[in-house]
């Protein structure tokens, strides 16, 4: 008996140490980015006493990088406000009629999401010049919006499924008329899902870089401006940059991390 | 283990959780084959006690052993009892026959030697033909009696139910009350079942074991209980009770003269005789020990009796419940259960009447009042 | 407000609900239908066709996936990448249930700091994590360090940038929170009392693990893998940016032609067989990933 309890602490301390394993490999070469945006490396050894900020001052004096920041956020917003009116609706309709055709349907919204991005982007590369659409934002923005459809989709869909009909009911019963059950009752609970698929979906398009590789055209975002840099190789302007949109990601995440992790505090989760 | 002794002792077991004392040192024996009902009201800790007798918790002070050896501390997989989970968890991904079979794959018995005895335990509870059905694909009672097969094809020696019956309607509930009795009868299986439902306590117990906060208040027969509380806890908890205050006067063996506010009563209960005299107890009567009689009624069958006045009579189906107050004691009115007949009601809300009872319906408290 | 009526009954047939309602289904179909599927069949129809000096030729033909099925140095990429995306998936699939199933058994604020560390790098820029990937490959990087301190290296290697080696190890890196999460919430949904029955019933703590946790998991962990395989099997970021000439798969294939190569139809055709494979893979892992248990 006790050699059993024994072969359980050495497979969870054999656990503990793959974990911490992943997390060093996880976590190791996004600080070793962020060491090189303020230190010089010299044979492979970093200088500890070249500390500098003289990087992240480039940066400001980088042409392209404010547009391809402006053009990323102006691309964010659009595409998260797209996709959630578009989720919301399609959740509100997939929830009120299941059958074969929602089935379908949500298996078609899915596919971007899904499938490897090069076939997004090429096939809405394809769409696009078909039709003499011209690349550019608007075009990425599309691609965007179908992109984290999916998962704004999804978080909508979980809630509104979670309020049980019963819900809906005792406050027809109280005497609401269906738009007070609307306006108290439904919108106060799915407020924090659009707000959490918001935040989710900002963060994906944001980050976004292959789909929009095929629809960009002769402008930027901030990814793919990064992208040209890293082709040319390591500088330490670039580690400037990834580690600003590295604190923004982690900024970003916590306060997502907020917002789906009430009621995930106590032990379980539930996302 | 030896047949014969699968003996239950438990020995000063405690339970805290976060220094809150949930268990406070509970003694309780059950025997080989016996049916005991743990009882009492939510949070009291019954379903502590059960998990500390499976093994799902550790407990933090005491000792359970079975059949004379310590099983305070086996993993829960070597104890040979079986529990029913109050939910029944019926594991979701596997069949009706896959979860009674569970028991013995795990314990590597052959392939041709389960499926016959899967057969024989669906058979036991009635449910030959579900073999291949999913859990979720069953009603309630369904679901209950195949947690029973998957618990008693593994042979325990114990049984463990946390309220089974408690999802069951009133009807099922009836059903299934009798036939885990008959079938802890024909099984001689230990049966430790766990509930607040008295009347399911009292119709299916060899013993029953009340609990109340976290400690035991008593354990015996349930007419034992009934009609000789140990407490006033038990004698509340457990159907109506009159409770009297007063003081103990020892005059033969086990009857005695009690001052009560409602003056002298006698009293016959075999507990007595280890009270102090003059020792402060409580009595309590059963309301439907006290019976309205003729003023002048003979004395012989009535040891006791008081004139007052109806305060209230009330109407709950089989029998009515009326109220007593003695101008001795009007803050301790009496409560009398008569059968309800047809037609009027004999008596009304200010009559004057008699109430009468016997020595030996009064039980003597070996406590006061809070 | 219409979206309430349609939760209710089927509601009166009043005109200005006829006109909601026709919108409500314009939007709802018409526009996964228009930049969903149409794209698609376009990009379907693109790989009949030809291009002929930098115009595209308009006519049905199957030669796009001849000349495929034909070179071999194309179909060597092709299987070369399944083979790829397949380690990728069985590496991050073993690797991501042991950390999902011992953040599974932790508790309280160390369980939620560790989740969300493994949030954080989820929804992290992937060609940062790939490009801050390469700077610990090189032959003076982190990982050639850190092997040679543990003596399993005597001297730097170059085997782990610029070649397939590379780009196997950031594809691992970079999608194993994609692998980890799913595998963690199956993990989380079971519920401790089945655990308790299977104990309960005299099942070693083995034995539970392996009848009713990982049977359990399965679902989940079928869905990590798919992510896994299906991110993997098309990805050319990775590969651009760490496989050098020799780390050559099929997603630079396709790019390729959509670049430098300019052949439209042909990398159509190309991303219609990546299509297929993960088509097909999506739906096996919807089959596997909800088994008759879990559908009622
Ligand atoms: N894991 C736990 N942590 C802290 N307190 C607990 C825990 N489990 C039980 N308790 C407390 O222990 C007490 C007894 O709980 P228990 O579940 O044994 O009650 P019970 O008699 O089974 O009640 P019920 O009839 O409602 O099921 C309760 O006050 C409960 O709040
Ligand atoms: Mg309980």
């Amino acid at each position: 008996m006790n050699a059993l309890r024994l072969g359980q602490h050495a497979a969870m301390a054999a656990l503990a140490i793959v974990t911490a394993m992943v997390f060093v490999a996880l976590y190791a070469p996004i600080f070793l980015v962020a060491l090189l945006s303020f230190f010089r490396l010299r044979r492979g050894e970093i200088q500890w006493d070249s500390f500098s900020l003289q990087w992240y001052g480039k940066l400001f004096s980088n042409e392209g990088l404010g547009q391809a920041l402006a053009n990323s956020l102006i691309v964010g917003f659009a595409s998260v406000l797209m996709a959630l009116v578009l989720a919301t609706l399609l959740a509100f309709y997939v929830n009120a009629r299941p059958g074969l055709r929602t089935t379908i349907l949500q298996f078609v919204i899915f596919l971007p999401f899904l499938l490897p991005p090069i076939i997004t982007g090429l096939s809405l590369l394809v769409f696009f010049s078909e039709w003499g659409v011209s690349r550019g934002l608007f075009t990425v923005s599309i691609g965007h919006t179908l992109f984290v459809l999916a998962l704004a989709y999804r978080t909508i869909l979980t809630r509104l499924q979670g309020l049980s009909r019963n819900l809906m009911e005792a406050s027809q019963d109280l005497g609401a008329t269906r738009w007070q059950t609307f306006r108290y009752i439904l919108l106060p609970n799915l407020k924090l899902a659009v707000v959490t698929a918001g935040l989710l979906a900002f963060a994906l398009s944001f980050d976004e870089t292959m789909i929009t590789l095929f629809l960009i055209g002769d402008t930027n975002t901030l990814p793919i401006r990064l992208f040209a840099m890293m082709r040319a190789g390591f500088t330490p302007e670039v580690n400037a940059l990834v580690t600003l949109i590295l604190v923004f990601s982690i900024l970003l995440t916590l306060v997502i991390a907020r917002y789906v992790g009430r009621g995930a505090i106590g032990g379980r989760f539930r996302l | 283990m030896a047949q014969g002794d699968g003996r239950l002792q438990i020995e000063r077991l405690s339970k805290n959780y976060g220094g809150v004392q949930v268990l406070d040192a509970v003694e309780l024996t059950v025997d080989d084959g016996e049916f005991l009902t743990i009882l009492g009201p939510s949070g009291s800790g019954k379903t502590t006690i059960l998990r500390l007798i499976g093994g799902f918790t550790e407990p933090s002070g005491g000792r359970i052993t079975f059949g004379g050896s310590d099983v305070t501390h086996m993993p829960i997989y070597r104890r040979p009892f079986n529990t029913v989970f109050q939910d029944y968890a019926l594991f979701p991904h596997m069949t009706v026959a896959q979860n009674v079979a569970y028991g013995l794959v795990v314990r590597g018995v052959p392939k041709a030697e389960i499926t016959p005895r899967v057969g024989e335990a669906l058979a036991v509870v009635s449910l030959e033909g579900f073999m291949d059905r999913y859990p979720t694909q069953l009603s309630g009672g369904q679901r209950q009696r195949v947690a029973l097969a998957r618990a008693l094809i593994c042979q325990p020696r114990l049984i463990l139910l946390d309220e089974p019956l408690a999802a069951l309607d009133a009807e099922l509930r009836r059903q299934m009350r009798a036939f885990l009795k008959s079938l802890q009868r024909q099984l001689r299986i230990t049966f430790v079942f766990v509930t607040h439902d008295q009347e399911e306590a009292i119709s299916m117990s060899d013993r029953i074991c009340v609990i109340n906060q976290g400690k035991i208040e008593q354990i015996g027969a349930p007419k034992e209980i009934y009609y000789r509380p140990a407490t006033p806890f038990v004698a509340t908890f457990f159907g109506d009770n009159n409770l009297l205050p007063g003081h103990l006067h020892h005059d033969r063996r086990d009857t005695a003269n009690v001052d009560t506010p409602f003056g002298k009563i006698v009293v016959r209960d075999p507990r007595v005789v280890d009270l102090p005299a003059n020792a402060a107890i409580t009595i309590a009567v059963r309301p439907e020990a006290l019976h309205i009689v003729a003023a002048s009624g003979d004395a012989a069958t009535h040891d006791n009796r008081f004139a007052g006045q109806v305060l209230s009579v009330e109407f709950v189906g089989a029998t009515s419940q009326i109220r007593v107050a003695a101008p001795a004691a009007p803050d301790h009115p009496l409560l009398l259960k008569v059968p309800s007949l047809a037609g009027e009601s004999a008596v009304r809300p200010g009559d004057q009447v008699t109430v009468a009872w016997r020595a030996q319906d009064c039980a003597v408290l070996p406590a006061t009042l809070v | 407000m219409a979206a309430l009526s349609t939760t209710g009954r089927p509601g009166h047939p009043d005109r200005r609900r006829g006109w909601l309602h026709l919108f409500w289904l314009a939007t709802v179909y018409g526009i996964p239908a228009i930049l969903i599927v149409l794209p698609l069949l376009t990009f379907l129809m693109f790989g009949f066709w030809s291009v002929e000096e930098g115009r595209i030729l308009r006519d049905f033909s199957f030669d796009n996936y001849f000349a495929f099925a034909g070179n071999e140095s194309y179909t060597r990429v092709f299987t070369g990448t399944l083979f790829l995306a397949l380690r990728v998936m069985i590496i991050n699939v073993l690797l991501g249930f042991a950390v999902a199933y011992f953040l599974s058994r932790l508790e309280g604020r160390l369980k939620y700091a560790l989740v969300l560390g493994l949030i954080v790098p989820l929804l992290m820029s992937y060609i940062i994590k790939i490009y801050a990937i390469r700077g610990i490959l090189g032959t003076s990087g982190l990982l050639n360090k850190l092997l040679i301190f543990l003596g399993i290296l005597s001297q730097p290697s170059d085997l782990f940038l610029f070649n397939l080696t590379a780009v196997l190890i950031t594809l691992s890196l970079a999608l194993l929170p994609f692998t980890i999460l799913p595998i963690f919430i199956a993990l989380e949904k079971i519920p401790a009392n089945y655990l308790e029955a299977s104990a309960d019933l005299g099942a070693t703590p083995w034995q539970t693990f392996r009848r009713v946790t990982l049977p359990m998991a399965l679902p989940g962990t079928v869905v990590g893998g798919m992510f896994c395989f299906v991110l993997a099997v098309g990805d050319f970021l990775a590969p651009e940016l760490v496989g050098g000439t020799r780390g050559f798969t099929y997603g630079r294939l396709v790019f390729s032609q959509f670049g430098m190569a300019f052949n439209w139809p042909f990398g159509a055709a190309l991303s219609v067989i990546l299509l297929i494979v993960s088509l097909g893979v999506i739906v096996a892992a919807g089959r596997l990933g909800s088994p008759k248990w879990l559908r009622q």
